[in-house]
């Protein structure tokens, strides 16, 4: 590997990881809210969350690119407040790899909540626990699989973006080059060996990650979480 | 003292509407048929509807008024619902912990009790699902009393069990009955549970409460004949039914055994009862006569395979199928309905008022 490829795998890496940290943030309250609204019209939030599921990452790419360039609104607005701009920087590709993995995180942890129902949140109550009390412990004890779920499913999911990294990040090395475009790289000029060491890293870090989803989740299902 | 309830609850085809005041000790039944809003009501009291508008009081404090509205989690009160709903999270130890923390009990000592009293000392450590049925709800009982609340309330805490499941809990509710200072509202649509638990009884049907008043009296009150709250063999529990009841429920006093003829006798209102079989451990039972073998005779002296002979007074006698009338009969405070022929009727020249004993055998309800 050499010190081109490294630096993107460690990019790679960081991207997934602060991506993962902001999707929990995020997602958590609104998972709880799609759990827990009898608001009419939760549907087309749902809609909206899940649409990176099935849309192409260049059309989510696209919208993106013409939101934050230089005359998109956020584009403007950024610039307002004295920033760079997003396009082509690795803030940028934060924020497109937040919108790209929103339903891998946030599906994962609304269908936890809606299993744990409101049954053990009404015995907690009437045992003393304020609604606050109640979410930190018993929600999220009980949650558990489902935030780990959905952070290694954010984690690997944002691991092998590519569209989306192409349309608004490019292709600038240490700032936006991840793995897959370097794999992409390689392929390009016809270095096959280097792009199969990528390959087989990134697939084996991805198998290793969903293994460990799988693996705890069945052994947390003893206790039927 | 009393506890006052008057709550109002609008759903799209429902309507919960009561005004009552509840004894503030004993244990009182909620009774009804599913769907009589028996669960809505004690869900509201505890605070669980925020949709119920109304008033509950207790003696320590004002749950709800026009106002203001206490949350569930600041009033002290113990729930226990019909799945036992243990924290799986949890052991035992901690899901008991759960609640003493939040509510922090004056007196540790008396908490501890709760776990005596429903014998659950050694299952401490475990999980909750390597518990049975039956000790899932005795924990889910223990739990809710080790806060000690000012009040109990239970939601057909026995409906999720099998029969032996219920055999096995209904000893600690005994115990819990007899021990416990603190009102209960005992949520239920089995009148052996209600006859054996409760001394206070609200009939409730259709989201109003129908009847309400002593346990004793109520179950053969004469507002009920006819109706089908109390018969044990009605299979649709909902169905109004206009014939006779097929067995008569009656709560009575045990008084002795007679260990030579394995002979128990008890007393209730209407005099003394003799049951035969096992030595009966219980205070008081509850007492099953089934109505078709009542027999009715003028004189009591005639010796019969009847063990129980018993002075009562004939209210009146209505035609019911050809060839058949229905005798209503008052039996001390209670009131039993029986079938005889017209035949029979005219040849001992029956008549409204008449003094007459009535013949039959009992034996011990099995809930």
């Amino acid at each position: 590997m050499d010190v081109n490829d490294f630096t993107a795998l460690m990019l790679t890496l960081k991207l997934a990881g602060i991506t993962t940290i902001i999707l929990l943030l995020i997602s958590t309250p609104l998972a709880w809210w799609l759990a827990t609204s009898q608001w009419r019209y939760r549907f087309l939030a749902e809609a909206v969350i899940a649409l990176p599921l099935v849309l192409p990452p260049t059309v989510i790419g696209f919208y993106l690119l013409a939101l934050m360039g230089p005359n998109g609104p956020i584009g403007e607005l950024v610039r307002w407040l004295g920033f760079r701009p997003l396009t082509f920087s690795f803030t940028g590709l934060v924020v497109g790899s937040v919108f790209y993995s929103l339903p891998f995180v946030v599906q994962p942890l609304q269908n936890s909540f809606v299993r744990i129902g409101k049954r053990p949140l009404e015995v907690a109550a009437t045992l003393g626990a304020s609604p606050k009390d109640q979410f930190f412990s018993i929600v999220l004890p009980l949650a558990r699989p489902g935030f780990l779920t959905a952070a290694v499913l954010g984690f690997a999911h944002t691991l092998g973006e590519f569209g989306v990294v192409l349309m608004i990040g490019g292709n600038i090395p240490g700032e936006t080059q991840v793995i897959s475009i370097a794999i992409y790289d390689h392929v390009e000029a016809l270095e096959y060996s280097q792009a199969h060491g990528l390959s087989a890293g990134l697939l084996l870090l991805s198998f290793i990650l969903l293994m460990i989803v799988y693996g705890l989740n069945r052994r947390f299902s003893v206790v039927r979480l | 003292m009393t506890i006052e309830v008057h709550l109002t609850l609008q759903r799209e085809n429902f309507t919960l509407q009561t005004s009552l005041s509840l004894p503030a000790s004993g244990v009182t039944a909620l009774y009804g048929p599913s769907g009589c809003g028996k669960t809505t009501l004690l869900r509201a009291i505890a605070g669980l509807e925020p949709a119920a508008q109304g008033i509950v009081k207790t003696n320590q404090a004002t749950w709800q008024d026009k106002q203001h509205f206490t949350p569930v989690h600041k009033r002290a009160i113990g729930y226990v619902f019909q799945e036992a709903s243990l924290f799986e999270h949890l052991t035992v130890y901690d899901n008991i912990a759960y609640g003493m923390k939040r509510r922090q009990p004056h007196n540790r000592v008396e908490s501890e009790f709760s776990l005596d009293l429903l014998g659950i000392r050694h299952l401490l450590d475990r999980h909750p699902e390597q518990l049975s049925g039956g000790e899932q709800q005795r924990v889910a009982i223990a739990r809710a009393l080790a806060t000690q609340p000012d009040m109990l309330l239970l939601d057909e805490p026995l409906a999720a069990l099998d029969n032996a499941r219920k055999q096995e809990i209904l000893p600690y509710l005994d115990k819990l009955q007899q021990k416990l200072s603190i009102p209960v509202l005992y949520v239920s649509h089995d009148p052996h549970e209600v006859c054996r638990l409760s001394q206070y009884l609200v009939i409730m049907d259709e989201g109003t409460v129908v009847e309400q008043g002593a346990t004793s009296s109520l179950m053969s009150a004469p507002s009920l004949s006819g109706s089908s709250l109390f018969t044990v063999s009605q299979p649709e529990e909902n169905q109004i039914s206009h014939l006779s009841r097929d067995k008569y429920i009656i709560k009575a006093r045990v008084d002795g055994f007679d260990a030579e003829s394995s002979l128990n006798s008890l007393s209730f209102s209407g005099g003394t009862l003799l049951i035969p079989g096992e030595e009966i451990t219980q205070p008081s039972v509850c007492v099953e006569i089934a109505a078709s073998n009542i027999h009715l005779t003028t004189q009591p002296g005639q010796v019969s395979s009847m063990l129980n002979t018993l002075p009562c007074s004939l209210i009146d006698l209505q035609p019911c199928s050809p060839g058949y009338l229905t005798v209503r009969l008052k039996l001390g405070d209670e009131i039993l309905n029986t079938r005889i022929s017209r035949k029979a009727a005219s040849t001992m020249a029956l008549r409204n008022g008449q003094r007459l004993f009535a013949q039959f055998s009992a034996e011990v309800a099995s809930s």
